[in-house]
């Protein structure tokens, strides 16, 4: 059984390169993606058993990008987990993401361990190759 | 059929077509320009004159085109009259009555913009379709007649201005194009002739009004012409009267009735109908026919009334405009139109490459060339740096010594009279506007005074063109700005100090008040607001201005006198001699003895009369002389009108006012947004990664020492940035303004809740179940809790033993006072100004400074149209204040 692949989609690069540490540490495959775009082509060339997505995918507030490559992911490749991230405190957005079955972490709460935890749970049951 | 222009409110519009037609006719141009106004809308009638066509008019011709002639006429109208007649005041009641059919008629057929053909009697002969061709002249024919009908229902029959029975009036419309279509008589008499076979057969059409077989049909008292129903289709339900025999209609198609032609009654409207009216209020429609009578009775003064009409039709235009700059452009258009000038310029001082320049930044005719100039070239230059305006009677004829106007377009255009007046804002010239023309002597000095009101004008739309300007880069800067420097509060004071920079309303009253006093060439004005909480009366604005400096600022109720009197009953006086003490109705006068010892000055007459806004009495407005017998009915009728101009230009103001806030907030939500988007990207990493720090810790091979040493700061560290983020979610409460009717003690329960109040305060709340509702905002809440928590702050900071807090509620006529007084120390005397101001840090102990809570529920406060203050009057502890508007007709 190959390393479980995670994609991260985070424009933020002290994120990216936190958890790029934190998954490689855990023998985790890491692909990194800052855009839409860049991650829509990611999904393209490998299959992922995660993703970790950060909702807003630009610099200010308001944007959403991130929650358009959720959809894409849960329509086109339903295989793959997902774990939103998201720093805006937008309480009706949480409550909805968390009705749709969808794990929601505020960023203002991430912890280490509780997050890793998290990932693992949902790698467990993976079907091998 | 709206006017042309959207950017201009129909009133504006009229409003200054009226100055205009004023304008042509007072220079003596076109008498014929006068007398259009008799015959044509004013909107028609300023078309007539612009188009040239007003020698067309008065040559007699036969109209090409199908057009509506209708006939109006009062039932009974002897009979109406002899009943009238009863009444002690039955002639004036008489002439009342007829001049209000005359008004509703005249007013709805312009509105629709019919032309008024003749009077005779009781009866008024309208067309639909002249001087230009209308291709819906039937169904605005038949929408205005149904219209009048109703018009008469409201306004004479519901107000039993007929006394004894209703009026009822028969109308008959017929379309055709037999008309004939000119100006004759006399040189000193001429008028506009409507004659042709059609107005006969309307006019007999109207007659059948009165049959019969009219009467059996149930429906509007107006019938139409076989004619008139072809072009109407389906928008209206008609029936048949029958044939009728009607002299002088002859129909080819018919050879063996030639003389009988099918007529219809209207029996109701069905849709929508095709043709609306110009979209103007009855209000409206008054105002301008009011303004049109006073210019007529007060030639002498009637520039002065323009100005007033001009500097209000600009200030509903500013009010109705959704861009600045599409405005600035209208406002130089309809001056320019105004003031007869081919050519006008707007320039702004602005930073060209580190040089201060004058920048053309608009020009009409849009498109004209025009560069920008050094302050120190041209005549705009010396208008920029001087401040002061400059009337050129004639640029060829300029002293050589002064630098003339850009040379290139002045050949090019030919222009040979320029009036430039400065645009002042705080005191610094921030541009210019210029108008040239190209006949010599165009300008006058009078409009040196119209162009400098309009320039004030200008000044209050660039200063809000600025705030726009401003708000814009501080968002950009706000997100070009890293984690730690939007903690800067400094651009918090900033934002607020630019998005709070308000128009000064004072600069639009001083102009609406110097007004008034030219006017009436009277020595004083005074322009009282009232403020109903304290029942006093505010000196808001005094002209001359000099006079004010040995005015008390208020003036209680208690101390009497005319203005309070006429603040409290809402009645207009006129007193001819103070001195007599008798108005002139004969009653006596109580005068306020404060005014005259104060200003040393004996008034004898006066005119005092209220302003209304937003329907109630907010303001009076007080015109003095030392000469007796200085005013009469008239003048105070003038005033009353002048007075519902300053009440419009308040609301104006506050409407402006509002819609800023709007943005203001708008501006608040983004850049909080984006700082806690910054600030949870950047701050909200550090606890994670201090925890997989002390999670590898063990990978390290430290010393224990060093290990533990390390566990601690991490958790310290992680401590503090858990509060710097919780830090972050107070000053981030999403604020949208949605003023409501809202509990007061339901707001203050919520903020109770949220401010968590330790055990060890006591908390006293003392309001009663049925104190009004207030116009506030849901976030009211956020308010209470920013209030308590700084009470609670300053209790704890400096140990107070007994620490209590109380709310209570005061309540005024129209607002509520919420009352929040601790038992702490009270704030120190140099703390007072900057209670309100942002210096919002994270203390050491990771609690959020609440000096920057009072800084949000200020900013809160204040855009729910409330305030927020110091209670100074308290010996001991701190009171501060939150006083709100009351929401009117909502039982709590």
């Amino acid at each position: 059984m190959s390393a479980p692949k995670i994609l991260v989609v985070e424009d933020t690069k002290s994120w990216q390169e936190t958890y790029v540490e934190w998954f490689s540490g855990e023998d985790y495959a890491v692909t990194v993606a800052a855009t839409l775009e860049d991650a829509l082509k990611a999904c393209q060339e490998s299959r992922f058993d995660l993703a970790v997505v950060d909702i807003n995918l630009s610099k200010g507030a308001g944007n959403r990008d991130g929650l358009k490559l959720v959809d894409t992911l849960r329509s086109d490749f339903p295989k793959t987990h997902i774990i939103i991230v998201s720093g805006s405190i937008d309480s009706d957005l949480a409550e909805q993401l968390r009705a749709q079955n969808l794990v929601f972490v505020p960023r203002n709460e991430l912890q280490y361990l509780s997050f890793l935890e998290t990932i693992r749970q949902k790698l467990k049951n993976i079907p091998s190759d | 059929m709206q006017p042309e222009n959207p950017m201009l409110s129909t009133e504006a519009y009229l409003e200054i077509v009226e100055s205009f037609i004023g304008i042509m006719s007072q220079d003596g141009r076109s008498r014929l320009a006068n007398n259009l106004r008799r015959y044509f809308a004013p909107t028609t009638s300023l078309r007539v004159i612009e188009n040239g066509q007003v020698d067309k008019l008065a040559s007699e011709r036969k109209i090409a085109y199908p057009v509506s002639v209708l006939f109006i006429d009062i039932r009974d109208f002897v009979k109406t009259i002899r009943s009238l007649q009863e009444h002690p005041t039955g002639m004036q009641r008489s002439r009342d009555l007829l001049q209000r059919f005359f008004e509703i008629t005249i007013n709805i057929v312009f509105s629709y913009e019919g032309a008024i053909g003749e009077f005779a009697g009781d009866r008024i002969m309208a067309v639909f379709g002249v001087p230009d061709e209308q291709h819906d002249h039937a169904h605005r024919a038949v929408q205005a007649a149904i219209e009048i009908e109703r018009a008469i229902d409201l306004r004479i029959n519901s107000r039993g201005m007929a006394v004894q029975s209703a009026l009822n009036v028969g109308i008959g419309i017929h379309s055709d194009n037999e008309l004939y279509l000119g100006d004759v008589g006399s040189s000193w008499r001429r008028e506009l002739v409507i004659i042709g076979s059609m107005v006969n057969i309307a006019s007999r059409i109207e007659d059948l009004t009165k049959s019969d077989a009219a009467k059996a049909v149930h429906g509007h008292n107006i019938l139409v012409s076989q004619g008139t129903r072809d072009l109407l289709g389906d928008d209206y339900e008609f029936q048949t009267i029958g044939m009728h025999k009607i002299r002088g209609y002859h129909d080819v198609g018919h050879p063996d009735d030639q003389e009988s032609m099918e007529v219809y009654k209207v029996v109701r409207l069905l849709g929508s109908g095709k043709s609306s009216p110009v979209s103007q209020s009855n209000t409206v429609r008054d105002v301008v026919s009011h303004i049109a009578e006073y210019i007529e009775s007060y030639e002498e003064r009637k520039r002065s009334l323009e100005y007033r009409a001009t500097i209000e039709s600009i200030s509903l235009l500013w009010a109705s405009s959704d861009s600045i700059d599409n405005t600035l452009a209208e406002v130089l258009r309809v001056t320019c139109e105004m003031l007869g000038a081919s050519n006008a310029t707007l320039w702004l001082v602005e930073d060209l490459n580190g040089e201060e320049m004058l920048v053309p930044t608009v020009v009409v005719p849009p498109g004209t060339d025009v560069l920008p100039k050094k302050p120190s070239e041209g005549l705009i230059g010396k208008v920029a740096r001087d401040g002061r305006p400059m009337l050129v009677v004639d640029l060829l004829k300029q002293d050589q010594g002064v630098h003339r106007p850009d040379d290139d377009a002045r050949a090019r255009f030919q222009l040979r009279s320029m009036l430039a007046v400065p645009i002042i804002a705080n005191n610094r010239v921030i541009g210019a506007i210029q108008l040239l023309d190209s006949a010599p002597g165009r300008f006058r000095l009078s409009d040196e005074q119209t162009l400098s009101s309009i320039a004030a004008e200008t000044s209050l739309l660039l200063q809000k063109r600025t705030i726009e300007k401003d708000k814009l880069a501080i968002e950009a800067y706000a997100q070009q700005l890293g984690v730690f420097k939007t903690l800067n509060t400094k651009l918090l004071e900033h934002v607020r100090q630019s998005l709070m920079t308000q128009v000064n309303p004072d600069a639009l009253l001083t102009e609406i008040m110097e007004g008034v006093v030219s006017t009436f060439g009277a020595r004083y004005a005074t322009l009282y607001l009232i403020d109903w909480a304290q029942k006093e009366l505010e000196f808001r604005v005094v002209i001359p201005q000099r006079s004010a400096e040995n005015l008390p600022k208020r003036h209680p109720f208690g101390n009497g006198g005319i203005a309070v009197h006429v603040a409290q009953t809402g009645e207009s006086i006129l007193v001819q001699d103070l001195l007599s003490g008798t108005s002139a109705d004969g009653s006596a006068v109580k005068r306020s003895r404060d005014y005259d010892d104060a200003t040393r000055f004996q008034p004898r007459s006066m005119m005092c009369v209220p302003i209304e806004s937003q329907g109630k009495v907010s303001a009076v407005l007080q015109v003095m002389d030392n000469e007796r017998d200085k005013f009469h009915d008239i003048d105070l009728e003038v005033l009353q009108y002048i007075a519902s101009t300053a009440g419009i230009a308040l609301e104006n103001v506050l409407q402006y006012r509002r819609r800023t806030r709007a943005e203001q907030i708008a501006a608040m939500n983004l850049m909080a947004g984006n700082m806690v988007h910054h600030f949870n990207n950047e701050v909200g990493l550090i606890p994670p990664t201090l925890e997989y720090l002390q999670h590898k810790i063990g990978d390290w091979d430290l010393p224990p020492e060093r290990s533990a040493f390390l566990t601690r700061n991490f958790e310290k560290l992680k401590v503090s940035a858990r509060n710097a983020l919780n830090y972050v979610k107070i000053i981030r409460e999403p604020f949208e303004n949605h003023p409501q009717p809202i509990k007061v003690l339901d707001a203050i329960q919520a903020g109770v809740e949220r401010a968590k109040i330790p055990d060890d305060v006591t908390l006293d709340i003392e309001i009663e179940e049925n104190t009004p509702l207030v116009v506030a905002s849901p976030e009211l809440s956020i308010v209470f809790r920013d209030l308590l928590k700084n009470a609670v702050e300053a209790m704890v900071s400096s140990q107070t033993e007994d620490k209590r807090i109380q709310i209570r509620t005061i309540l005024n006529v129209d607002t509520v006072q919420i009352v929040v007084c601790d038992s702490g120390p009270g704030i120190p005397e140099e703390k007072k100004d900057e209670l309100f101001q942002s210096y919002g840090t994270v203390s050491t102990k990771g609690e959020a400074n609440m000096g920057f809570g009072l800084f949000l529920a200020n900013f809160y406060v204040e855009v729910m149209g409330g305030r927020l203050f110091l209670d100074s009057k308290q010996d001991t502890g701190a009171c501060l204040v939150v006083e709100l508007q009351i929401a009117e007709d909502v039982e709590p």
